[in-house]
């Protein structure tokens, strides 16, 4: 690698002028001869220091040239003296020196080199690398002085004694050294400062420049690690790093940062024409631009200080109270005459603030008039906002619906108009005239509950009364409400105490209640009524002769149907209460029933339902939105305000102003809640009366007509098997016309009978308690219809019968017993005789017979699958009765001859065929009103 | 510092800056004829030219015609160092100068500034001086006006580039603003005392130290030649 050969012997001897050369060689065979000075042979000399085929003579010269350096670094340098030539040398070796060369000189000795001569070789090295390294030749020669070590003052040169000499070599070197170091720490600190910066602008002002309405900004640069690394950009641009502590590129980023910034606020270009940009005065206008572009600013990076004394302390709230006429003293509210109903009742308007305080009419109207974003305030210089001043100038945010006042004084929160498009939350300050009437919405539920009300023929529960007391209040605010409770928990009951009470309480004049339910649901609204408050006239308004003539007072039960193909007729009457039970199924607004159901005329409004509707936004929405019209704002509205932040999760507050938001309106209590299931009796049975379908009527009316021709004319032997077929055949077309028909595959179900949409009803609102239900039914063809039904709807089921063999049975038991998670099976069909004897079903909370065995002690029996000692729940039976048919007069029979009835039927159906023929036909002829609504319903 | 940019296919969307504009004007008053021009526009155009090397006073590029190649040498007058201290103050004048060309753009005004302080950035056509190795009879011949063109582009979406070509890189622009805030302070340690420079006691310390430094290649080992 290098031409320089040190493979070969290499030589130190002087060259023709005397000066040292190194004669350098190569291995053989070309010996190759290079003769280099000193100086120049000392970097060869360094690289053959460590390599490894260096000849021993030429590791010899390089180790003297290496102590040479040494020697020389350490100051240990003289001028030469008697010499011709004027030259340096090695001076002032101590001992450890002499000790280096010797061992320098054993270790290095080789053939031909004894270690003295080795030793003589490496002084002269000493000497000619000390002569080599200085720049010059020394400026004195003291060749006058042959002896070196006279002691005593020199005549000649006083200050070259050579102590005094090696002295100041010394000194200096140590200063030298000293400041060198320091040098390499100062570059070294300057790498290090920091390079990166942020900038912020730091608003000044004083006397003068507030009263000219000026202010300064002053540029300010931060470490960008660093925030509290801070100077002026003045500092920067004119100071030393010691000053501003910041790195030499720290201007250069500073400037880009302000370029940055002016994109944003173009005012910044202003700073950057200015060699040191340092500040800025600010006139009015400019003032407005930076306080409403301090937000850009800081999304580019840029903070905006405003001084404590001149910040912008003013802050507006929006303020709701009842709109104030010209005039008017009085702020009550005349809480009888139902003021949500009636809009822009109420108005959001600012209110300016100064640290807190509220501004006075007059200072509000002084701020609406000025110019200048600076103002004085209370004897003190302000900002304005150019927001605020806005607010100041026009007051009123927007007039509020009774149902918005109420929903921004619950949650505490409105929308307002913002500056730009985006619609912005402000907090609100409820006025004195709404806080009343929200302590009375808060109230309604805790508060002390109200008796019972005359005419209740029933001992209401204590949460009943609760509920009664509830809806009570928010009728009488004019305010509706959504009672969701439980399936079981007497929500019809409560309803109907609220007519009573409302009656009695003069609230409701001579005006009706109207309900409005699921058409499988009409028989047990007209039952309940007629048990727990008899005299209270009930029309069904419902079927081919229905009509609203001489309606006073008392109860008016309708379907959805109905009120969509009639609505007309329905909403010429002033309602006092309008019930919409099973109110889930109103769920879209825009349907013709939806809004028929809006434009009923009311004082107020009580949804129904046993579905827990606060798991779905939508369908709330949809329920309150009927109840308290307004509350929740349009659909889109809540959708943005409510329903996504809340779905979405990131905003906490969100959910809990919500749940403040409705909760009021919402009153749903669970079966198992504390303080609920003691009060409910261990078992409620419950009969529903259904209707026909007109498919069902006239198969129902031909098959009586047909059969009872054959019977009439019939011998006492055939006679008998024809009433059981009758009887059979009818029991079948009141249960579904598949059945009677033996359809079966891929026939429709739906709408064809009203069993088997309730069905539907109690299932899905058992499945959404989270219950388990036994359905019963004695035909095992029934059981397939119900079974092909579930699994169109996707409910998960299982069917167990009297072909079942009886491992399949247990584990089917197990199955229904064990699963509480989702894969559970909640549904459970059974034909009645299989399911009666022998199982232990006490997971269901619910048993529902689709027809009836007509003997009490097989009914009862097969209740008790979940009636019995394990169950932990109460448990509800639902009977399901169709109207006008021989079932009703059968189940009339039960219960009003119980004798006869334990004596005619103790024996089943077998019983009916002693009957006579008048008696069959009285019993089998389906009723009038029965037919009409048949005939109604298939309209 | 030398740069080199990487070689150009595609034609940009066409010189837009008033720099670049101005830079092209140059190179069409540099060339003696459309005879040049012509043929120089298609070689820049179709990706004729290498990787374009840059460094202060010259453009050197290779440029493909045909089977041959040929090297392309531009000279271009470097601004003496009193119109370099003269531009560095225009850059300082405005705080937000340094911003613009860092981001890319030529103030109009900083060149304004510049010329009324006697220093044109922007060189005229007779300041570009090319030589080829092709054995064209005219300078700037084809190969130049190309390489000169697509130096252009580059010119145009950074004016640093011009800069460079004229002896003031984007570091030397960026340290010399620094040390015009330094201001003066110019002095390094050591320095300030000249009578000890031809002290015999000043000529050991600096051997000493130099020593110092010789022995730390000596115990480094070879250091690569």
């Amino acid at each position: 690698m290098s031409f320089v050969p040190v493979s070969g012997p290499a030589t130190f001897r002087s060259g023709d002028a005397g000066e040292p050369l190194i004669e350098f060689t190569d291995a053989v065979p070309a010996r190759r001869t290079v003769a280099l000075p000193v100086r120049a042979a000392l970097p060869v000399l360094s690289r053959a220091h460590t390599a490894d085929d260096a000849h021993p003579s030429v590791a010899l010269l390089s180790g003297a040239a290496l102590l040479g350096l040494r020697l020389v670094a350490a100051g240990k340098v003289a001028p030469t003296r008697g010499e011709e030539r004027p030259g340096w040398r090695v001076d002032g070796l101590d001992d450890r020196d002499h000790d280096a060369v010797r061992r320098l000189a054993e270790a290095r000795a080789h053939d031909g080199l004894a270690a003295d001569e080795a030793a003589g070789l490496v002084r002269r090295v000493l000497d000619a690398v000390a002569d080599a390294m200085p720049r010059a030749a020394p400026a004195v020669r003291t060749r006058t002085r042959p002896a070196p070590d006279g002691p005593g003052p020199s005549a000649e040169a006083p200050d070259r004694t050579p102590d005094d000499f090696a002295d100041r070599v010394r000194r200096r070197l140590a200063e030298r050294t000293a400041r060198e170091e320091a040098a390499a720490g100062a570059r070294k600190r300057i790498a290090d400062l920091p390079e990166l910066v942020r900038i912020s602008l730091r608003v000044e002002a004083d006397e003068e420049e507030l009263v000219a309405g000026s202010v300064r900004v002053v540029l300010q640069v931060h470490d960008e690690r660093d925030p509290l690394h801070v100077c002026d950009a003045a500092v920067l641009w004119t100071g030393s790093d010691e000053e501003h502590g910041f790195g030499p590129r720290a201007r250069i980023h500073a400037s880009i940062a302000l370029r940055a910034a002016a994109d944003v606020w173009p005012v910044v270009d202003r700073f950057l024409a200015l060699s040191v940009p340092d500040q800025l005065t600010l006139d009015g206008d400019e003032i407005t631009g930076l306080l409403t572009q301090v937000g850009a600013l800081r999304e580019v990076g840029v903070d905006v200080h405003w001084p404590r004394a001149l910040g912008p302390e003013l802050t507006t709230r929006a303020v709701l109270d009842r709109q104030r006429e010209k005039g008017e003293r009085n702020a009550e509210l005349p809480l009888q005459e139902s003021p949500f109903s009636a809009a822009g009742m109420f108005a959001f308007s600012w209110q300016v603030a100064l640290h807190g305080e509220p501004l006075t009419d007059e200072e509000m109207a002084e701020l609406a008039r000025a110019a200048s974003p600076v103002i004085k305030l209370r004897g003190a210089w302000t900002i304005v906002d150019p927001t605020t001043a806005l607010r100041a100038r026009k007051r009123l945010i927007r007039k509020a619906t009774g149902a918005q006042a109420l929903a921004a004084a619950l949650t505490g929160a409105t929308e307002v108009p913002a500056t730009d498009e985006e619609p912005a939350t402000a907090e609100v300050v409820v006025g004195a005239s709404l806080l009343k009437v929200r302590e009375q919405v808060l109230a309604a539920a805790t508060r002390d509950p109200l008796p019972e009300p005359p005419g209740l023929d029933a001992h209401l529960r204590d949460y009943q009364r609760h509920g009664l007391t509830w809806l009570a209040d928010l009728t009488g605010l004019g305010l509706g409400a959504c009672l969701a409770d439980d399936m079981g928990l007497g929500k019809t009951i409560t309803l109907i105490a609220l007519h009573l009470h409302r009656r009695s309480a003069g609230l409701a004049g001579d005006a009706p209640t109207l309900v409005v339910c699921p058409a499988s649901l009409l028989g047990n609204w007209e039952s309940e009524i007629h048990r727990f408050a008899p005299g209270v006239a009930v029309r069904r308004f419902h079927g081919g002769s229905r009509s609203l003539d001489d309606l006073r007072g008392g109860f008016v039960l309708t379907t959805y149907g109905t009120l969509r193909r009639d609505a007309a007729t329905l909403t010429a009457v002033e309602w006092d209460l309008v019930v919409a039970d099973e109110a889930q199924h109103v769920k879209n607004s825009r349907t013709t029933t939806a809004r028929a159901l809006r434009q009923l005329p009311n004082r107020a409004r009580v949804a129904l339902t046993g579905t827990p509707v606060e798991n779905d936004l939508t369908e709330l929405w949809s329920i309150l939105d009927w109840c308290v019209p307004g509350l929740l704002g349009s659909r889109q509205a809540f959708r943005r305000v409510w329903g996504a932040p809340i779905e979405s999760g990131t905003e906490p507050t969100k959910a809990r102003q919500f749940a403040d938001l409705i909760g009021p309106f919402l009153l749903r209590r669970r079966k198992s809640d504390p303080g609920i299931a003691p009060e409910l009796p261990p078992k409620t049975e419950t009969d529903h009366l259904l209707g026909l379908t007109r498919e069902q009527a006239v198969l129902y009316e031909a098959f009586v007509r047909d059969s009872m021709e054959r019977i009439e004319r019939a011998d006492p032997e055939t006679r008998r098997g024809l009433v059981l077929a009758l009887l059979t055949g009818l029991k079948q077309i009141c249960n579904h016309p598949a059945q009677f028909l033996k359809q079966s595959g891929a026939v429709r179900l739906s709408g064809r009978s009203e069993k088997l949409e309730l069905l539907d009803e109690l299932v899905a609102t058992v499945l959404a308690e989270g219950g388990a239900v036994l359905v019963f039914t004695q035909y095992v063809a029934m059981a397939r219809l119900i079974e092909q039904h579930l699994a169109t709807a996707g409910v998960p089921h299982q069917f167990l019968h009297g072909g079942t063999p009886v491992a399949q049975r247990e584990s089917m038991v197990r199955r229904f017993q064990a699963a509480d998670d989702e894969h559970g099976v909640p549904v459970f069909l059974l034909s009645l005789k299989a399911g009666a004897t022998g199982l232990n079903l006490t997971r269901a909370d619910h048993v529902i017979h689709v027809d009836r065995w007509w003997n009490p002690a097989v009914e009862e029996q097969a209740t008790d699958r979940a009636y019995r000692i394990g169950q932990t729940k109460p448990v509800q039976v639902h009977r399901m009765i169709t109207q006008g048919t021989i079932e009703e007069r059968v189940a009339q029979l039960l219960t009003r001859k119980r004798q006869l009835a334990d004596a005619v039927l103790a024996r089943g159906d077998a019983a009916l065929t002693e009957l006579s023929n008048e008696e069959l036909r009285d019993l089998v002829t389906l009723r009038r009103s029965a037919r009409e609504a048949a005939a109604e319903a298939g309209d | 510092m030398r740069t080199t940019f990487a070689r150009r296919t595609h034609p940009p969307r066409g010189v837009r800056t008033w720099w670049g504009k101005a830079w092209l004007r140059a190179v069409e008053e540099a060339a003696y004829s459309d005879a040049e021009l012509r043929p120089g526009r298609a070689h820049a155009r179709r990706g004729d030219v290498g990787g374009i090397t840059v460094d202060a006073g010259t453009l050197v590029a290779a440029v493909r015609d045909g089977d041959d190649a040929w090297t392309v040498e531009v000279a271009v007058p470097v601004l003496e160092e009193a119109s370099r201290r003269a531009f560095v103050e225009a850059v300082a004048a405005e705080s937000g100068r340094i911003a613009e060309l860092l981001a890319g753009n030529l103030p109009h005004d900083l060149v304004e500034h510049a010329e009324e302080v006697g220093v044109e950035l922007l060189p005229y056509g007779g300041e570009l001086a090319a030589t080829c190795t092709c054995p064209h009879y005219l300078d700037p011949c084809a190969h130049a006006i190309a390489v000169l063109l697509q130096a252009g582009w580059l010119v145009d979406t950074d004016p640093l580039v011009l800069l460079a070509v004229r002896g003031l890189d984007r570091e030397e622009l960026l340290a010399a603003l620094h040390a015009r805030a330094v201001g003066g302070s110019g002095t390094t340690p050591g320095e300030e005392r000249v009578g000890d420079l031809a002290d015999d006691v000043e000529l050991v310390v600096d051997a000493a130290l130099r020593a110092r430094a010789m022995i730390d290649a000596f115990e480094s080992g070879p250091t690569p030649a």
